[in-house]
């Protein structure tokens, strides 16, 4: 059961990378205007390789899986984490090529709404105490229980919500989840507020109609990033509250895995909504256009690693478009870059503290 | 509303930022008390140093139109500006026709673009 599940999760994967490159319409690779517009003669033999090594890569991970399917599921796990990383190899190695093929045209004159973008104009009052409830009832429940919980708690669940690993009973085995939300919810918020303020430009001729559609582009991300928070609030609450399943009836225990599972399908069903707008936008900017992103030339020359980074000291902005147009990145060389390397950094501190504390007591 | 910026314009990045600015207060896009964007906000979107914008700020604001409020951010103070002299409000007025003269443009097309100019302002203010 269990294995037929990532099998399928899997294949469900190289869908989406076999039709990842052409996302943002038949003229661009992997989201990239292709110089002269040239698709013919620079992306179409780029793209049939990338598809052949795609799939070569995708038949040995699935050989390899069914082999140590048949030895243990937890030896499964790890091969199935491996042969994710496997297929994104092919996407490194010809974003790279495309990256060479791109158009370098740069803009000298340029527009921008003259329209503030605060935070408060993007936030709906009724969400947010309903987020803070969520991140926060997870501590009151778990504290009105711990006093009944048995010395030895679960702490890892299989597909199925049943146990598969225990703990001793501290603040840190119960209290782990709770603060991990917390966490995200913080992240997920300051986030929120830079991708609101993330540049937003349009090129000085067809202004109005580009605008028009940045704007959608920018209610997607902000919907994305609310739909993200309020349904991982729930998920991470239901799956934080799974630790009372020897206290509470089997009835609320099942209900908690159905409503983790639901939430699941909803987040991932929800971004691909949004995510699938902004492509639309960018598509149409593409066609209006024939670009997707406007910069100068001194901003182009920030983008490194096949514009999967950007550092550039001499630019005010702190999070920019990515140059296929849909998400974000940050500017690396701004101050506030630390806050975010930061940000990714402390989990990895939580995490070392829980393997101080939990798994070596 | 938007704010066009040419980094190949003679004119300084931040006269530009006013300048635009000016035209919108004058067609009456931006009205009284009309709230403008943080300086960091549009420093970032233009793709410009945070002095550029705040210099731009900091002009209008000497001319009254704009009220700079710390955590408000820059609010339009007012559609007229203040303490400028008649020679003062000439002065431009006279280099620009004195370029259009020395461009070789005749007495009738420089009054042509002038009546022209007004009325796309003044079309724009109703």
């Amino acid at each position: 059961m269990d294995t037929i599940f990532l099998l399928i999760i899997f294949l469900l994967q190289i869908l989406l990378f076999y039709f990842l490159p052409t996302f943002n319409g038949q003229q661009t690779l992997f989201g990239i205007v292709l110089k002269d517009d040239d698709f013919e003669t620079y992306g179409v033999p780029v793209l049939r390789k990338y598809r052949r090594d795609l799939l070569i890569t995708a038949a040995v991970c699935l050989v390899g899986l069914l082999l140590v399917s048949r030895v243990s599921l937890n030896s499964l796990a790890i091969a199935y984490t491996l042969a994710t990383f496997a297929i994104l190899v092919p996407s490194f190695k010809y974003l790279r090529q495309t990256w060479e093929l791109r158009d370098k045209q740069t803009f000298s004159r340029l527009a921008s709404p003259l329209k503030p973008r605060r935070l408060r104009d993007f936030t709906n009052l009724w969400l947010e105490p309903a987020i803070v409830l969520l991140t926060l009832a997870p501590f009151a429940v778990l504290t009105f229980y711990y006093p009944q919980l048995p010395d030895v708690v679960p702490i890892h669940w299989n597909l199925a919500g049943e146990a598969d690993g225990w703990a001793d009973k501290s603040f840190f085995s119960v209290f782990f989840l709770p603060v991990l939300a917390t966490y995200l919810q913080i992240f997920l918020i300051i986030l929120k507020q830079d991708i609101i303020g993330a540049r937003f430009r349009v090129p000085a001729e067809q202004a109005e109609q580009v605008l028009s559609l940045k704007e959608i582009s920018l209610a997607a991300s902000v919907g994305l990033m609310d739909w993200s928070r309020s349904i991982c609030g729930i998920l991470l609450a239901t799956v934080a509250l799974f630790i009372l399943s020897p206290v509470v009836s089997p009835a609320v225990a099942s209900a908690l895995n159905i409503a983790t599972w639901v939430s699941v399908v909803l987040l991932l069903a929800g971004q691909a909504f949004y995510i699938y707008r902004m492509i639309l936008a960018s598509r149409e900017i593409k066609s209006l256009t024939g670009q997707i992103t406007f910069q100068t030339a001194d901003e182009m020359q920030g983008w490194t690693a096949a514009g999967l980074f950007y550092y550039n000291p001499k630019d005010s902005a702190f999070m920019v478009e990515k140059p296929g147009g849909v998400g974000y990145t940050i500017n690396f060389a701004h101050r506030r870059a630390i806050i975010y390397v930061g940000l990714i950094l402390s989990p990895m501190f939580l995490v070392i503290l829980d393997l101080i504390f939990i798994k070596f007591q | 509303m938007i704010i066009i910026i040419d980094q190949n314009d003679s004119r300084p990045i931040y006269q530009q930022i006013a300048d635009e600015i000016r035209l919108l207060i004058a067609r009456g896009e931006l009205t009284e008390n009309a709230t403008l964007p943080a300086v960091r906000q549009l420093a970032g979107d233009l793709g410009v140093n945070l002095n550029t914008v705040a210099t731009a700020y900091r002009e209008l604001q000497t001319e009254g139109l704009l009220a700079i409020k710390h955590g408000a951010g820059a609010v339009v103070a007012s559609r007229t500006t203040s303490g400028k002299s008649e020679e003062n409000l000439r002065k431009p007025l006279r280099a620009a026709l004195a370029n259009l003269f020395l461009a070789g443009l005749s007495w009738a097309e420089i009054m042509n673009l002038v009546v022209d100019e007004m009325r796309g302002l003044l079309r724009e203010t109703r």
